[in-house]
């Protein structure tokens, strides 16, 4: 088990040294001088040239890779072009946000997804599965800023529910977590569908049902136990997924989260808070992949010795 | 002279019964013919790429022309169904029947040329490596590895927000480059299994080169599976462009894409919702269309495939 875990931080590593050096050399390609850009337009060239000796930019490729490295490693994450403002104390500060919508969002999605993937597998080729089917069908097909729209529209604008975008009351984080949750949730339902199938069919649930166990305790105990692994997975992958920022939702209902963050950074070509975020979200994404691996080693243990 | 005297010869055909002996693509074709979802997903697929190939034949007026007669005196958007302009018309008076026409003309180039672009990736990726030493397969896969681990919308966003300049054909390139690995991993697996077959060693044994088996033997079996994935993928490409399209990453205005339409329709809202409706459906649309004809391909070709379905990746929202 430890040697699993081993492996997988391993790999995590790897995965997160390959994205510093890409978002690396993203920065190093970029027609945007950064020495320029942080002077100010007004600035003189000298003043400019001043700037790129103070930041060590003239300094070879490798030097500035190596100084890099060394600043991340603190968790620095440089100084916004912009604002002047530590990048990584302004992520940390729209941590809370984003964290409160990624689990309440993960909450609907569990709530949508577990139920509905279970009875369209249990009552397989009926009525009810077709009607999962279709509906998850367009769960899954939607493009989660139109269904955040539809929402907006129907729920916020006719009906008055919900507060709209930019709301700071504590509901205005039912609508963005219900689009998010609604496409998940579609996901996760076929998904859960077909293992769940693929699981019925196997030796240990007729030897389950011919024990007579009550169809109650094969579907929680062997059928559901068996189905999990990939939901856990997912689960792990979608969290860390959220917590790096929720790029298009929080930017259709203007939460002020990371996601928002990334895109005023984006409009505003501030080339160190871009990064910032995205190398947050690299972190976040496989630091959670690792821990649903490790979950699901647990519960599982076939999945070690894969 | 004469031929008509000249008895043709009597065909020795011998009656083949229906629905047999079609060999493996027209057994396919039949069962995805039987497939009621399939066929739904074949005619909306078919109505975008008509759609777009016919797009300037269909179009009332040029997608990009601000005409004044497109506005309400007040200056709002006209509602669909006002005279001559079918599905109304956006905020500068553009034709949105028309902008939808040339958003599918992206949306489709985008969805077919992320996936050529996969193809030759994941074939040419998988395949070496499939073939390679030791060594040399190692460092191909794990390269394989990084690429599927990180997120694909954040890498678009790297690097269309910091050095390459957005556009359809740069979407397509990094959409392309991520699946091309998801399809590098597929076919490796089954060139690896493949390899050491009997007829693939005595493909060799006979003196034919590394490359020739490849595209002979080997190749041919990874066919159905590709095929089954680009379908399921062109709908993943179309939902990308869209989220980048929207959030400026994308195709950039005044060249119309649903994604831009979408962004450009969002302050109108809560006065002309249609700017949103209508880009938002053929996104749902397109998305549908091409999801169920893939799982029907799946099913109708190589059962044993992962259920993959759209590639709904988190990363999307």
């Amino acid at each position: 088990m430890l040697g699993y875990v081993a492996r997988r931080l391993l790999w995590a590593l790897v995965v997160l040294w390959a994205v510093v050096t890409i978002t690396f050399c993203a920065t190093y390609l970029s027609d945007i001088d950064p020495a320029a850009v942080y002077a100010g337009q007004r600035a003189t060239t000298e003043q400019i040239a001043a700037v790129r000796a103070d930041f060590g930019l003239d300094d070879s490729l490798l030097v500035q890779y190596g100084r890099y490295l060394a600043r991340l490693a603190q968790a620095d994450l440089g100084q916004s072009f912009v604002s002047r403002d530590d990048v990584a104390a302004q992520v940390v500060d729209r941590l809370p946000k984003t964290a409160e919508l990624a689990a309440v969002a993960m909450l609907i999605q569990l709530a949508i997804g577990v139920p509905l993937g279970l009875l369209a597998a249990l009552k397989r080729r009926t009525v009810i599965d077709r009607g999962i089917l279709l509906l998850t069908l367009l769960g899954v097909a939607a493009p989660a800023f139109v269904t955040g729209f539809l929402l907006l529209y129907v729920v916020a604008f006719r009906l008055g529910w919900l507060p709209l975008g930019g709301s700071s009351e504590a509901s205005a984080v039912i609508l963005p977590a219900l689009t998010l949750g609604a496409a998940g949730g579609a996901w996760y339902a076929r998904m859960l569908r077909s293992t769940t199938l693929n699981i019925l069919g196997e030796d240990y649930i007729r030897t389950a049902r011919a024990k007579g166990l009550a169809e109650r305790v094969v579907v929680a105990r062997h059928v559901l136990r068996n189905a999990i692994g990939p939901i856990v997975v997912m689960i792990g992958l979608d969290l860390g997924v959220f917590l790096g920022g929720v790029l298009i939702i929080e930017k259709v209902f203007a939460c002020p989260g990371i996601g928002l963050y990334a895109w005023q950074a984006i409009e505003q070509n501030d080339t160190p808070a871009v990064l910032g975020t995205v190398l947050v979200a690299a972190f976040c994404v496989t630091l959670l992949s690792v821990l649903a691996d490790v979950v699901n080693a647990v519960i599982d243990p076939r999945v070690r010795y894969g | 002279m004469s031929v008509s005297s000249i008895a043709p010869p009597e065909p020795h055909v011998l009656p083949t019964p229906a629905g047999r002996e079609r060999g493996y693509w027209g057994e396919a074709g039949d069962e995805l013919r039987r497939d009621r979802a399939a066929v739904i997903g074949f005619a909306l697929v078919a109505v975008l790429v008509l759609g777009a190939i016919f797009a300037s034949l269909l179009q009332p007026a040029d997608p990009n022309f601000q005409s004044a007669d497109g506005l309400s005196d007040a200056g709002d958007p006209l509602p669909p169904g006002t005279d001559g302009y079918l599905l109304g018309t956006d905020g500068l008076g553009r034709d949105v029947f028309s902008r939808v026409l040339e958003g599918a003309r992206i949306s489709l180039f985008v969805g077919i040329a992320a996936n050529l672009i996969a193809c030759l990736i994941g074939m040419a990726v998988g395949g070496v490596a499939g073939l390679a030493g030791r060594r040399l397969q190692a460092v191909m896969m794990r390269a394989v590895d990084v690429i599927v681990s990180f997120p694909v919308l954040l890498l678009a966003i790297t690097l269309l927000a910091v050095i390459a300049e957005p556009s359809a054909l740069a979407v397509s390139v990094i959409v392309g480059v991520n699946f091309g690995a998801y399809l590098a991993r597929l076919v490796f697996v089954q060139v690896v299994s493949l390899r050491t077959r009997e007829y693939v060693l005595a493909a060799r044994a006979c003196g034919s080169s590394g490359p020739f088996v490849l595209f002979r033997h080997i190749l041919p079996h990874v066919l159905p599976s590709a095929i089954v994935y680009c379908t399921l993928g062109a709908a993943t490409a179309i939902q990308l462009e869209a989220a980048l399209s929207y959030v400026g990453l994308g195709i950039r205005p005044p060249q119309a894409s649903w994604g831009n339409m979408i962004a450009d329709g969002q302050p109108y809202l809560f006065t002309a919702p249609w700017l949103v409706i209508v880009p938002g459906v053929a996104i749902l649309l397109a998305m549908v269309g091409f999801s169920l004809l893939g799982d029907g391909l799946r099913d109708a070709l190589d059962p044993t495939l992962e259920k993959r379905g759209i590639a709904s990746v988190a990363g999307l929202r």
